[in-house]
């Protein structure tokens, strides 16, 4: 009789590493979910950042080259007088013998030089609009980017709980919340979700996200350069812009379109005022910015027969009717031990139970963001409320970027993090550090 | 009185048949405590082994995904496994592509679409025997009965075997841009670029 009760426990304590095996996969598997999703989180936001800090380049390079264009305009347009002075002087016959016919000679040399500056002159306005629609275009790309991205998140995030071992997730979360709430209540829950028809196995989810998924960038407009053509930004009343954009840039212009456009007939047929076609000289443009908050992931393993069918056997559990497998290949159904009642089949039996385990990850660095030092401490704010990791970004803006222009950082990472709740609060789920 | 020879005789062969008994009895219960102890100790033995090897699973997958080696990988295996044990252990460590809707993503896309699913083998089989083995059960798995068939040998039955799969989180695209939207934003600039050829 020892030997027998000893036989039975030894079954139960396979039953016990069962359970603590299982815990250890499904932890492993939310663990490897949460950082596969924060890893693609990272990716897409450095995507986005390296999108902003191409379009802040970009806006630069375009700066300097159409200032140099609009400030050629003054050259051309004094190219141009030259060279109508020079015809004046050379018709005049009485300039002409004056300067020694030097006039006349002049004038396709003054000819050759103003139509190369009004040449360069007037690439600045398919330029403004050049920068206007390649931004445009950027910001389309980068909205693309945060909307499809959360879905990679997800996708891959599953594969990796798979690959770990988990059970679909569908089975499992509803699995383990039917066992854990019928030993509390007297009722019974469906054990798994309804199987969705038509769904491709390989979009089976085995980790399912209890948090946001997004990248929670969006696109914003900033009060400082290179956001708005201002250095000195709202504090200096915008001066620098106003001088620049609706000042000099347009006198420029104008000024050139005057005297080239005299001369020669080089404009575009349209869009040739700025402002109509292809947006003001400079710009007010929007970059994306934002920090994701942290995510929380659940994965786990469905519940299994007992091993040894231990369970089944009515005196350790008399609410339990043997297996099919058992009645097969034993034949015991019609011993007393076994309990086959009908009326109790639908009982809960003895069981191993299923598991499930949480992990939380957060993607930590600088974000994304540009130059802007409202939008730097709006993006910290952000940061800090969302984020739940020790490393928040907001000291490592200050401290790298402060008031410093210059390209951000793309250093977002992916981190494991202690679990906590949708609500913010700590879990107790068991969290293995590395 | 004195007793009949033959008396006396079956009188102690009656007393020597119930000793007997008791110590068959005895001996079959002690041996099945033995027995219940032996399998005891093999499945602490095994279900020990089992979450030591899911344990170096994780490790190694997580070392993997960060960029470590697999020999590197393999060598970690001396934090779940000491002394002798880590002799017994067999890594492997497979990259695997990521995939969507069944279709491996392609790396011209999206770079570094990689998991590393990493496997850790502990135990002895039939070939790692040998005398000197500190393991009472490995003898088990060389027992060939008569006329029974070689695939039904106990071979492998102190192996056990874990795996778990990490991403490859030591790209995180900080330097690059995905070829796809290179692609894709080059295809853009040169086509605005043609204003300039108007």
């Amino acid at each position: 009789m020892m030997a027998f009760v000893m036989a039975i426990m030894v079954l139960y304590s396979l039953d016990t590493s069962q359970v603590i095996y299982n815990k250890i996969t499904s932890q492993n598997a939310a663990d490897s979910a949460a950082e596969t999703a924060s890893l693609w989180q990272a990716r897409g936001l450095n995507v986005i950042q390296q999108l902003n800090d191409f379009h802040y380049v970009f806006n630069e390079t375009l700066f300097g080259v159409e200032m140099g264009e609009l400030a050629t305009c003054l050259a051309a347009d004094a190219a141009v007088v030259k060279w109508a002075a020079d015809v004046a002087c050379c018709l005049s016959g009485v300039g002409a013998v004056l300067s020694g016919g030097s006039c006349c000679t002049a004038i396709p040399g003054d000819f050759k030089n103003a139509q190369s500056l009004c040449n360069i002159c007037k690439k600045a306005l398919p330029e403004n609009k050049y920068q206007v629609s390649t931004a445009k275009q950027i910001l389309n790309t980068q909205q693309l980017i945060s909307q499809f991205w959360p879905a990679l998140e997800v996708v891959f995030a599953s594969q990796a709980a798979q690959q770990s071992g988990a059970d679909p997730a569908l089975n499992v979360v509803p699995n383990w919340a039917g066992g854990a709430i019928a030993k509390i209540l007297p009722v019974s829950l469906p054990t798994s979700m309804p199987s969705l028809p038509n769904l491709p196995s390989a979009l089976t989810p085995y980790a399912l996200p209890l948090t946001s998924v997004s990248l929670n960038v969006e696109k914003k407009p900033g009060k400082y350069w290179p956001w708005r053509w201002s250095f000195l930004g709202p504090m200096g009343g915008y001066l620098d812009e106003i001088v620049l954009t609706d000042v000099v840039a347009p006198g420029d212009w104008i000024i050139g379109e005057a005297t080239c456009a005299t001369v020669f007939v080089f404009l575009s047929p349209q869009g040739d005022i700025p402002g109509s076609a292809g947006g003001p000289w400079g710009w007010k443009d929007s970059y994306y910015i934002g920090h994701p908050g942290y995510m929380t992931w659940v994965a786990g393993k469905t519940n299994e027969t007992e091993l040894a069918g231990l369970g089944k056997i009515s005196w350790l559990n008399p609410a339990s009717s043997p297996p099919a497998d058992v009645n097969y290949w034993l034949g015991q159904s019609n011993v007393k031990m076994f309990n086959a009642s009908a009326a109790i089949a639908s009982s809960p039996t003895m069981e191993i139970p299923a598991v499930i385990s949480l992990a939380s990850s957060q993607v930590e660095g600088t974000g994304v963001t540009a130059e802007d030092e409202s939008l730097l401490s709006e993006l910290g704010t952000m940061a800090t409320s969302l984020g739940k990791g020790s490393a928040g970004p907001l000291s490592t803006i200050q401290s790298v970027l402060g008031p410093l222009v210059g390209m951000v950082p793309i250093d977002s990472t992916p981190h494991l993090i202690q679990v906590y709740l949708p609500n913010g609060s700590p879990g107790t789920s068991m969290w293995i550090y590395h | 009185m004195k007793l009949p020879v033959i008396a006396n005789r079956s009188k102690g062969r009656r007393h020597r048949t119930l000793a007997g008994a008791i110590l068959a009895e005895g001996a079959i219960g002690l041996c099945l405590l033995v027995f219940v102890w032996i399998l005891f100790s093999y499945i602490s033995y095994m279900s020990n082994n089992r979450i030591r090897a899911n344990m170096s699973a994780r490790y190694s997958a997580w070392l993997s995904g960060n960029g470590v080696s697999s020999t590197t990988s393999a060598s970690t295996d001396q934090y779940a496994f000491l002394g002798d044990d880590q002799k017994m252990v067999t890594f492997k460590s497979t990259k695997n592509t990521l995939g969507f809707l069944g279709v491996s993503v392609p790396t011209m896309i999206v770079p570094n679409p990689y998991i590393y699913s990493n496997s850790v083998t502990f135990g002895t089989n039939s070939a790692d025997i040998n005398s000197d083995s500190p393991f009472p059960f490995n003898m088990l798995a060389l027992n060939k009965l008569p006329f029974m068939r070689v695939d039904l040998m106990m071979t492998n039955f102190t192996m056990v075997s874990a795996h778990c799969a990490w991403p490859d989180v030591s790209d995180t695209y900080n330097t690059y841009l995905p070829p796809a939207i290179s692609a894709v934003a080059a295809l853009e600039l040169a086509w605005e670029g043609g204003i300039f050829t108007q």
